[in-house]
């Protein structure tokens, strides 16, 4: 069984995207064997 | 083990012939012999019922101890290796060759005891032994094949760990006081074998092992640091073969996979959770769900997981709780293998 979600949000009105970070975590199904992977897409102009 | 005056008695026809034929071997070997006690007056037989009465070697003298396991010269191993040769010439060859295996002793004649053995026999457990011998030999390689073909879905014998197919019969067809209610429950329950053996232990501990290597990483990254970029994993969600395999993480895993990616609206995250064989069980038992896409109670209760607190979270530094919006959601069912859910 696999389920996908796609998840999308503005960004911050203050923020400064020259500088600005974003934490994410993944709390799903703690405990569990198996891996979890994270990947980061972005222009160049970010 | 002695046989005491007060144990029951064993009739003659209880022993299969291989057990009666292997005596005279253990009655020949000098340690066993001088340290199996001999039946005296008042262990014999009391009647003709009973004709047959035997005393049971001295084990303790036999199996080698922990601390000397390794020690070719510490292991009275003439016994033990004549005993697994008399019991039977076709299945018991793959205990003498694990033995031999076991003891760092003749591991030539180990590995064509294996392959004798796996002539006639290509259970799991048979491919645990040849890959034992095999590994005991230096050949790595083929070890590690031989290994993989044991963890392979459909051998024989390594039904212990896997659930049995699922019930699909309509409910009350074999329980008519069963409540019309339950069906979709019962539809979803499988049952467990216990009476198999578990997995070898060499496989198993392989397949730990590989496991181990593969535990889940974590990455911590950020929007501003974007230099690092790791490969996603290959068509996760298109990776529905026509053939189905067992989960290669074991059945308990949970695996996970995110993409953050920035576009020029907004931050975007594409979440994937792969379950394993048992966790997709609980999740539909959680659910009261069956392994069907088109049921509409499967497309409502994965949305409610994707909107629920908890699944992902993410957050700016500068900014409270990121107000994540859920766009779209989905769900397949991959083929299973026979004994698991999908």
């Amino acid at each position: 069984m696999k389920m996908g979600f796609v998840y999308q949000a503005a960004y911050p009105p203050a923020a400064d995207h020259a500088s600005a970070s974003l934490q994410y975590a993944d709390n799903n199904f703690p405990g569990h064997a198996g891996w979890k992977e994270i990947v980061t897409l972005g222009p160049l102009q970010v | 083990m002695r046989l005491q005056p007060t144990m029951p008695t064993w009739p003659r026809s209880t022993f299969t012939p291989a057990i009666i034929a292997l005596w005279p071997g253990w009655e020949s070997s000098g340690a066993t012999r001088a340290a199996t006690p001999k039946p005296s007056s008042s262990t014999r037989a009391p009647s003709r019922s009973c004709p047959c009465r035997c005393t049971w070697p001295n084990w303790e003298t036999c199996i080698p101890r922990p601390a000397t396991r390794r020690s070719q010269e510490a292991v009275p191993v003439g016994g033990i290796h004549r005993l697994l040769g008399h019991i039977n010439q076709v299945l018991h060859n793959r205990d003498l060759a694990l033995f031999y295996a076991d003891h760092d002793i003749k591991l030539d004649e180990a590995l064509a005891l294996a392959h004798k053995e796996f002539e006639v026999r290509h259970d799991i457990y048979t491919w645990d032994a040849l890959a034992w011998a095999l590994y005991k030999n230096g050949k790595y390689q083929e070890a590690s094949d031989a290994i993989d073909n044991a963890l392979r879905p459909g051998v024989s014998g390594c039904s212990a760990v896997l659930p049995r197919r699922h019930d699909r019969r309509p409910a009350g067809t074999n329980n008519p006081g069963q409540r019309p209610g339950c069906k979709r429950r019962s539809a979803s329950i499988p049952s467990f074998t216990s009476s198999t053996p578990p997995l070898p232990a060499t496989t198993a501990a392989v397949a730990r092992a590989s496991r181990i290597d593969r535990e889940p990483r974590t990455k911590s990254c950020s929007i501003s640091d974007c230099t690092f970029f790791l490969p996603a994993r290959p068509g996760l969600p298109a990776a529905a073969h026509a053939q189905s395999f067992a989960h290669p993480m074991g059945n308990f895993s949970v695996n996970h996979y995110s993409k953050i990616s920035l576009e020029n609206d907004g931050i975007r995250v594409s979440y994937i959770i792969d379950l394993a064989e048992i966790p997709t069980y609980q999740e539909l038992q959680q659910g009261n769900i069956t392994a069907n896409v088109a049921d509409p109670a499967v497309t409502s209760f994965v949305a409610s997981r994707g909107r629920s607190s908890g699944v992902v979270s993410a957050w700016w530094s500068t900014a409270s709780r990121w107000p994540c919006v859920l766009l779209s959601s989905q769900v397949i069912f991959l083929p299973a293998p026979a004994a698991c859910p999908p």
